[in-house]
């Protein structure tokens, strides 16, 4: 009998669609797996176990009445606990919101919902998504799900958690530095950040307005395909979302279009490449160009990306200090330590500073695309340069010493995000820890469907994202005994 | 060089945060780090441009042919 908890979300729509399977019983799959791995990996915030059986009920009734079903018709999901559904608690990870109701649904939301996705809680994040670590001292300890012992990354910790550890399809997350590749890297699932503005916003709650983007985690690129399709689009409820038409990205990837150009980035994102994540970016080149993709280094602009790595938290500091002025000074013993050696900073920057980086924003992309896209399509590099380090050797730093880890994390990740580009995190291999490694590739604005047919050519020649952590095969033992 | 007495002073003219001792000796450390950014903006900013062409660049950048 099939496990749907363990398929792929395009498998397990289709199946419900077909009728090899019900909405229920994938539900109920999911739900399982969440009661036996859940006090282990601690990434659910809350699980709406009754709320979630009911919609699998309509959803099936549907089906079985001839309605029309969507994409996602009686899949379950859960999402990173700063998407907001009217009436309900949205804590962002925080005290300060713990018993705060949101006024309004997330256009995200709205549109799974309509899809047919089925909503089975809220995951963890760090509080206020502002840490790539994935530490919050609010909830127990988020734990990677490959081994317990090692950081889930952040801020979509749960997202990424609850993705690899098959206890839902597929999660939204939210990425303003590297918040959804690097989870997704860590958990050996794909992480799609889109282009700025490509996913409305609205109703996500805002860490820094110049960066964030909303995004899918899934177990593979054909996952993530099928989730932009339903979530891309203009919103006029959000000021940045582009007024752009949105292909069909799952057609798109089996376009008979010429396969894009691949770069190999040398320069800024090779420096401190452990020998292991190395190795598995070769393998992966390897592996591209028996594919029949075309390959070359690409030089990049080293000092331009020094400078945009410097003016990212320029930016990120000032806007997420905006944004928690008041509840800082009237309640700052609710944050936690880490938001606020995030934020802190943020309140000293000059705003004519901040807004000489922001004009530097559009020159900077010309000029970053003009050196790197007219030798490639898509760039690739190492999402993590390191190895994923354990919770041991990365908790309880402070002052420079927790700086220099947010910075190590994010090398590779938010320089992106400044340039505004859609980038896709992919598994690729493990590393001599036990723990997954993934490549990055980014292309031009608006070029998502190519980072996700790329994607899938590599995933229809490699098995590295159908790897499963072993607490899942043994959790899925021991239903079979 | 910022120091902790000017990161002090500011936090009481304007910020107004409740920090504590040994974090108002530590953000002189990574304001020294934000302020090279800082230095790097001073720069390079053209009078000219609005900081709203960043998704007038995205848009331009996105229609933009590869060279073969």
């Amino acid at each position: 009998m099939t496990d749907w908890s363990r398929a792929s979300l395009a498998e397990t729509a289709d199946a419900i669609a077909a009728g090899r399977t019900t909405s229920r019983d994938v539900t109920e799959a999911c739900l399982d797996r969440i009661t036996r791995l859940g006090d282990t990996l601690n990434c659910f915030v809350e699980v709406d176990r009754d709320g979630a059986r009911a919609a699998a009920d309509a959803a099936d009734k549907r089906r079985r009445d001839g309605a029309p079903l969507g994409p996602l018709h009686g899949v379950p999901l859960a999402h990173k606990d700063m998407y907001y559904r009217a009436g309900r608690v949205s804590a962002c990870g925080s005290k300060l919101r713990a018993d705060w109701r949101a006024p309004h649904t997330a256009t995200a939301l709205s549109r799974l919902d309509r899809a047919g996705a089925i909503d089975l809680g809220r995951l963890v994040m760090v509080e206020f998504a502002m840490g790539p670590h994935g530490y919050n001292q609010n909830y127990p300890q988020c734990r990677n799900p490959w081994n317990p012992q090692y950081i889930p990354c952040g801020s979509s910790s749960g997202s990424g958690v609850a993705v690899g550890g098959r206890m839902v399809h597929a999660a939204l997350g939210s990425d303003t530095g590297g918040s959804i590749r690097c989870p997704a890297a860590v958990s050996g699932v794909v992480g799609l950040m889109p282009t700025n503005g490509r996913v409305s916003r609205h109703g996500a709650m805002p860490m820094s307005h110049s960066f964030d983007v909303v995004g899918p985690l899934a177990r593979t690129a054909r996952d993530s395909a099928r989730l932009l399709g339903v979530i891309a689009g203009h919103d006029p409820a959000d000021a940045s979302s582009l007024d752009v038409a949105v292909p069909d990205y799952e057609a798109e990837l089996g376009s008979a279009a010429s396969l894009p150009t691949i770069g190999i980035a040398r320069g800024y994102f090779d420096v401190g490449v452990d020998a292991d994540v190395g190795k598995a970016l070769d393998r992966a080149v390897d592996d591209l160009r028996r594919i029949g993709f075309a390959v070359e280094e690409v030089a990049m602009p080293g000092d331009l990306l020094d400078e945009v790595a410097e003016l990212h938290p320029l930016i990120m500091k000032a806007e997420g200090a905006a944004n928690h002025l008041s509840t800082m000074r009237e309640r700052e013993v609710d944050y936690t330590f880490e938001v606020g050696h995030r934020l802190h900073a943020g309140f000293f920057i000059p705003a004519a500073s901040y807004i000489r980086a922001l004009k530097l924003r559009g020159a900077y992309l010309r000029s970053f695309a003009q050196a790197v896209f007219s030798r490639a399509d898509l760039i690739l590099t190492p999402v993590l340069p390191t190895q994923v380090p354990t919770i041991a050797e990365t908790s309880g730093r402070t002052g420079k010493a927790y700086l220099d880890m947010v910075v190590a994390l994010t090398r590779n990740t938010k320089v992106i995000n400044f340039l505004g580009l859609p980038a896709i995190s992919v598994p690729c291999g493990f590393t001599s820890n036990g723990l997954p490694t993934a490549f990055q590739l980014f292309g031009r604005p608006l070029q998502e469907a190519a980072l996700l047919r790329a994607a899938d050519r590599y995933q229809h020649a490699t098995d590295w994202h159908a790897r499963e952590p072993g607490l899942v095969a043994d959790a899925a033992r021991s239903v079979a005994v | 060089m910022i120091k902790s007495d000017l990161v002090r002073a500011m936090n009481e003219s304007y910020a107004k945060l409740q920090l504590e001792a040994a974090r108002v000796e530590e953000l002189p450390i990574e304001l020294e780090q934000l302020r090279r950014a800082i230095e790097a903006a001073n720069r390079k900013v053209d009078f000219d441009i609005d900081p709203s062409d960043f998704r007038a660049a995205l848009l331009d950048v996105a229609a933009e042919p590869k060279d073969d």
